[in-house]
């Protein structure tokens, strides 16, 4: 039985990567008793998978591990024991029985929100600048990897964007196809003002993660159902 | 947001931003209010720091009392020293993110000498003096312990109290005295001076050293209170006592990411070079149903997916078929790895690791220290040819090909025989293999992984009157076993390594060293020595010059032969096993007798006297 889960990741544990939460993840389904099914072989490791990972320094609390268990336990019971074995910048939000075809959460998503603000600066005429950004047909910037750094029109992949008092929610392109960073957003809204912003001067908060449904974007958090005890 | 002591800016820019973070699993938040607070402190990386069974029980001990909080810090990478230090930010501690200076105690615990100049470090970026007769009424009482505390000397001048022996017994009268002290306003100078005569405690600053025109110690003098001799102090009985059933789980991986499990402290056998096996005589066991109790509470606070067993020896442990049973029952089907070092090979070793490990990726381990058998008569070192030959011939058999092996050069009385016996007796391993295991049969070919490390003598094992090898004389040894290797018919079989001979030589130093040397420790670490235990940060130049600066001459403290007559910077020490006991110890060396071990007969150590362990048994 497939199952997921929704978490969150605050406070001082930002500063803990990617491969230190799966590790975390691993000792607390031990801790919390969770029968989470092993790979075969001479070094079994557990079934668990995540979302896409999050970048270092960022807050979230749309966070997803994809478990497979080797029997059914009823969510109000599985909650109960992570949430008791877990510290508390790790929050345990739901943990729900994925359907038997169902893509896993890595592949599956396509969008992440954000909520995104400055850390020691105030910007004026937020809102001016974000509707300046969203009328242009083509936002084209500079795309770095490590290997190369490439021209991209990043329109397309901002499904949308808006003030929230000082901050900006943003909805954009997530996943291993186009994957779009929040701070490349920020720094072409704030590119007239020729400000540029490394994500240290941002506060980045993911909210959540989307799959794309015939009905339009769902979060993650929707596609399984709750076990009944 | 939870506080921390460092910004996000600084966080994002060091590496592993996780060391400085707390916030771990298990970790022990309390109200500061109305509490002692305490700083655990290991000085060296948070990984290394977090590896360290010692501290968790002390951790786990002192947070039992309820009016003490305990928290931990370690040593700040260098990324991060140079930051602190630009802006002056001062060292915290993890749990509540404040500053070191504004609590009550701050105990280090001293695990190997090249820590010292990381305990400089940690009292500079504490603003804390590093001297203790410089520190005032405000600044912590600056408490050390751990094996290096069994010769304080070379860092008394740096501690307002050391605690000799083991953890558990005394500080809980420390405390106590400390909070009624607190109540009635008295002095420091006043609670150290009480806190002297604690069972185990020494202040070193009521105690004045004397030195002859030769440089050798005259007297070592009391003030007026204070005890002539610290008695080192034990758990007599260690099956009722603390044991960290919730350890705290690092987020990163630390050296030692598995569950431990003590099974025992001390050790039967004498060998002649080993400073543990003296100092926690005599061997006390933890009972085994205990064990099975703290193995699975353990494995359930943690989620650990490994446990593994501690001691020196762990095959000298009564009920270890008992326990190894036990903990592959328990934990077979439940994805918990189980690793058994310092174990002998044998028979039933190799049964049990057949079960535990994947034969493959498993290497035989052996500890010979020396190569010819003459040599390993000189440190009583009870393993002979016969049975490394004879755990090989059933671990190959058994489907293993890869043969670990260490050994020591620089021993006592070495000729160079006995060090081309490591070359004879690594390709001897070698050739059994290939005479063995039929051609057809062999998947690889067998692999001798063969170390040297350099002696560095000891204080309270017999070897602590011996004179250290030079430098030069270390690499020269080195130079006859890499040459005696290349002359083996299956050298090819064989890899060789050898250590670096610079820090042996400082540690050795530091090991048998006196009061002098607190201040070339201050000029090294002023002149940017730390982390002296890492090769990538280790630099012997500037301790050279720290050494000539202060006039110190570094052959005198380890390439002299001591006279059993001088008194040693460690004599007021009394561990239990008796001065005369080591004098008979190194001349049987000389001798090559062979002294057995505590199960097969005593030998009258003195460690008796604290009424308990193998002394009491049956």
């Amino acid at each position: 039985m497939k199952v997921r889960i929704r978490f969150s990741k605050t406070g001082a544990l930002v500063y803990i990567g990617h491969l230190d939460v799966m590790r975390y993840f691993q000792k607390l389904f031990v801790r919390a008793d969770i029968p989470v099914a092993y790979s075969e072989g001479f070094s079994p490791h557990q079934l668990l998978g995540f979302s896409h990972p999050l970048p270092l320094g960022m807050e979230s609390v749309g966070e997803y591990a994809d478990i497979v268990l080797t029997r059914s336990v009823p969510t109000d019971e599985a909650l109960a024991r992570l949430r008791a074995g877990s510290v508390d910048e790790i929050g345990i939000y739901s943990f729900n029985e994925l359907p038997e075809k169902c893509e896993n959460a890595m592949a599956a998503v396509c969008a992440s929100e954000y909520l995104v603000g400055f850390r020691d600066e105030k910007i004026h005429d937020l809102e001016k600048l974000v509707s300046d950004l969203l009328e242009k047909y083509e936002i084209n910037v500079i795309k770095k990897t490590k290997k190369s750094e490439k021209v991209v029109n990043i329109r397309p992949l901002i499904f949308d964007l808006h003030t929230e008092d000082d901050k900006l929610r943003m909805m954009i392109s997530s996943g291993s196809v186009d994957n779009l960073k929040p701070e490349l957003v920020i720094n072409a809204l704030t590119a007239p003002l020729e400000r540029e912003f490394t994500s240290e001067e941002l506060i980045m908060k993911r909210i959540d993660q989307y799959t794309s449904s015939p009905d339009g974007f769902v979060s993650l958090d929707m596609i399984g159902k709750k076990i009944d005890g | 947001m939870s506080k921390l002591a460092l910004s996000n800016e600084i966080l994002m820019s060091v590496d592993k931003p996780a060391r400085y973070i707390g916030h771990e699993v298990n970790a022990v938040m309390k109200d500061p209010a109305g509490r002692i607070r305490f700083a655990m402190c290991f000085p060296d990386l948070y990984e290394i720091g977090m590896s360290h069974l010692g501290i968790q029980i002390l951790y786990d001990m002192f947070n039992s009392f309820e009016d003490v909080w305990c928290e931990r810090v370690y040593s700040v990478w260098t990324d991060l020293y140079k930051i602190m230090k630009e802006r002056d930010i001062p060292l915290f501690a993890l749990e509540s993110q404040d500053e070191i200076r504004s609590f009550d105690f701050l105990g280090i615990t001293l695990q190997y000498e090249m820590c010292y100049t990381n305990i400089l470090q940690v009292l500079d970026l504490s603003k804390i003096p590093y001297y203790a007769a410089d520190r005032g009424e405000d600044d912590p009482i600056v408490i050390c312990g751990g094996p290096c505390a069994y010769n304080p000397e070379p860092i008394a001048d740096f501690f307002d109290l050391v605690y000799i022996g083991e953890g558990e017994t005394s500080y809980k009268i420390l405390l106590d005295l400390y909070r009624d002290h607190k109540k009635s306003g008295g002095s420091r100078r006043d609670f150290l001076k009480k806190a002297g005569n604690i069972p185990g405690i020494y202040a070193p600053q009521f105690y004045t050293v004397t030195y002859n025109d030769d440089g050798t110690i005259s007297g070592f003098i009391p003030e007026e209170g204070m005890p002539a001799v610290i008695e080192k102090e034990i758990v007599v009985d260690l099956s009722d006592t603390y044991y960290p059933k919730k350890p705290v789980v690092p987020y990163i991986k630390a050296t030692q990411d598995r569950v431990v499990l003590e099974i025992q402290r001390g050790c039967i056998r004498g060998c002649r070079f080993c400073q543990a096996g003296s100092v926690y005589k005599p061997i006390r066991k933890r009972e085994e149903y205990k064990l099975e109790q703290y193995a699975r509470e353990m494995i359930k606070n943690t989620g650990y997916d490994e446990i593994s067993l501690s001691s020196l020896s762990s095959s000298d442990y009564p009920e270890l078929e008992k326990l190894c049973n036990f903990l592959i029952d328990e934990f077979k089907d439940k994805h918990v790895n189980i690793s058994l070092p310092s174990l002998r090979v044998d028979a039933f070793s190799l049964d049990v690791m057949s079960k535990v490990q994947d034969i493959k990726k498993s290497v035989i381990t052996f500890a010979p220290e020396a190569g010819s058998q003459r040599m390993r008569n000189v440190i009583n070192k009870g393993l002979t040819k016969e049975d490394i030959l004879n755990g090989c011939e059933q671990a190959f058999l058994g489907g293993w090909t890869r043969v670990k092996l260490y050994f020591m050069l620089g021993l006592p009385y070495e000729t160079e025989e006995d060090m081309e016996a490591i070359a004879e007796l690594s390709n001897d391993i070698a050739k059994l293999y290939y005479d063995l295991i039929p051609k057809e049969k062999r998947k690889t070919k067998v692999s001798i992984v063969s170390s040297t490390s350099f002696f560095v003598p000891k204080p309270f094992t017999p070897f602590q009157w011996a004179k250290m090898n030079t430098m030069d004389e270390f690499r020269y040894k080195a130079h006859v076993v890499n040459d005696a290797m290349h002359r083996q018919l299956n050298f090819k079989s064989i890899k060789y390594n050898w250590h670096a001979a610079d820090v042996s030589v400082l540690e050795g130093i530091f090991a048998r060293g006196d009061r002098r040397l607190s201040k070339v420790l201050v000029s090294a670490y002023e002149k940017g020595c730390i982390f002296d235990a890492w090769t990538e940060t280790f630099r012997y130049g500037p301790w050279k010059e720290a050494f000539s600066e202060n006039n110190i001459d570094m052959k005198f403290y380890y390439n002299r032969e001591r006279s059993f007559d001088e008194i040693l910077p460690w004599d007021f020490i009394d561990t239990g096993v008796t001065k005369e006991f080591l004098k008979r110890e190194y001349i049987n060396a000389k001798e090559e007798k062979v002294t057995p071990n505590c199960r097969v007969k005593c030998s009258g150590c003195g460690a008796a006297r604290y009424h308990g362990g193998v002394c009491y048994e049956g």
